[in-house]
């Protein structure tokens, strides 16, 4: 047994380090697992290959939340048809208690979103949370009396998950977050 | 299946023995900026917190056994340009630094991944500050003018050339070393505790707390050394590294206790 999991260790470390080695910090080295609104597994990664936008948020999240989502959606309407199809959107919950996948589908459903391009998710590890705003530079504070107090931040990522830009989600135009899009 | 093997390998791993986990509370503290009305006091469960600061020796025991949290290969997603940069090589301390000094430029993200490779985590900033209120013979020595302004002192003088050795002075009232005096610490939430509840709705950074008449919000106003540890973790980014900051370890109160 102990063989074993020194070899899966081992297995473990040369991947990392082939990994690393490629030079670029890429939004995907937090390997995450997710579960999305079809309450399915992914990855942190499930949109490698794509241009990105990434945010978190909170689905029972009375007002900023919704305009979260609106923003993003402005977004995705001002791309051209070419780039809308490429586009992903993922949406990282802060609550794993409340944001089961139905929510997370409710949700979706609500908006309207092309469920292709769109994934409402919450990391199965809890403690991965803290991980992810710590990358996209999101403040976030656990409210007592329910909820959560963040700051909202939209992550451009391009095909290999590089951070091409973070920026205020609720202050900067639609046409900010696209010009990295289409770069 | 790998990562279920993987983590039950790391979670099974004892904390060092050389570092215990050293009980701190229960106890009620009165944070400098109350987050909402509600949390003038804030009422804490037990919890553990490690003797002393992670040691250049016990960090690179974790480097060993966790080779992509090396320099040379760790992704700069997680760490800046400094990352752990007094040591000689990837692997080795060198002549520069003793086992025995804290370990500094050390990132958040490092930080947090050495306290969950065995099961445990980064204090809150609100355990801190509690362990912290503790002086030599008391839990809450806040009202202490002499014990606040020797901290304060220390606040004020440059950082020394060379770090010294972790428990070089007196323990607390909890048995807990050098919370005061050697190194600053990163803490768990270090990015969200100056967030007010109305962000909820603003979506923003409260930064008026910092400054003129938002600090009026502050309840605890005497306590100069909260504030100057609050705007000093609120200015960092998680991948930070520096000169002074390492950290310790946490974990939740044993049950019973």
């Amino acid at each position: 047994m102990k063989v074993m999991l020194a070899g899966l260790l081992f297995g473990w470390i040369i991947l990392a380090r082939v990994w690393a080695e490629t030079g670029t910090a890429s939004f995907y080295d937090l390997e995450a697992q997710l579960i999305d609104q079809d309450g399915k597994s992914i990855s942190l990664d499930y949109f490698r290959g794509h241009p990105v936008v990434v945010t978190m948020f909170y689905s029972s999240c009375p007002h900023a939340c919704p305009m979260l989502i609106a923003r993003l959606r402005a977004i995705e309407a001002k791309l051209n048809p070419v780039k809308r199809l490429e586009t992903r959107f993922l949406l990282i919950s802060f609550d794993p208690k409340l944001d089961t996948p139905a929510a997370l589908l409710a949700l979706q459903k609500r908006h309207g979103v092309e469920p292709s391009r769109w994934r409402f998710a919450t990391p199965k590890l809890e403690s991965k949370i803290s991980d992810i705003a710590a990358v996209l530079g999101i403040k976030f504070r656990k409210v007592p009396e329910g909820g959560f107090s963040h700051s909202s931040i939209f992550g451009v990522l391009d095909e290999n998950g590089m951070i091409k830009y973070r920026g205020e989600a609720l202050q900067e135009e639609p046409e900010v977050f696209i010009k990295y899009l289409v770069k | 299946m790998m990562w279920l093997i993987l983590s039950w390998v790391f979670v099974h791993e004892a904390a060092p023995s050389e570092n215990p986990m050293i009980s701190v509370g229960p106890g009620v503290l009165r944070p400098f900026y109350p987050p909402s009305e509600k949390e003038k006091e804030i009422k804490l469960e037990a919890f553990q917190l490690q003797q002393h600061a992670v040691t250049n020796a016990e960090f690179l025991k974790f480097i060993q056994l966790n080779s992509n949290w090396r320099r040379d290969k760790v992704s700069s997603l997680f760490v800046d340009s400094t990352y752990l940069s007094l040591w000689e090589t990837p692997v080795s301390l060198g002549g520069k630094v003793s086992p025995g000094q804290p370990v500094v430029f050390v990132s958040w993200f490092a930080s947090k991944a050495y306290c969950e490779s065995f099961g445990a985590r980064l204090p809150t900033h609100f355990e801190w500050e509690l362990a912290a209120t503790a002086t030599e013979s008391l839990p809450d020595g806040r009202s202490d003018i002499k014990w606040r302004q020797k901290i304060l002192d220390w606040y004020g003088k440059p950082a020394p050339k060379n770090l010294p050795k972790v428990m070089q002075n007196e323990p607390n009232f909890w048995g807990l070393y050098d919370l005061h005096g050697l190194i600053w610490e990163w803490v768990q939430n270090f990015n969200g505790i100056l967030l007010s509840n109305d962000s909820r709705e603003a979506g923003g950074f409260d930064q008026a707390r910092f400054c003129g008449a938002g600090a009026v919000a502050a309840s605890e106003k005497e306590d100069y050394p909260s504030f100057i540890r609050l705007s000093f973790l609120s200015s960092l980014e998680a991948s930070y590294t520096t000169k002074n900051l390492g950290f310790r370890c946490a974990k939740d109160g044993k049950k019973g206790n």
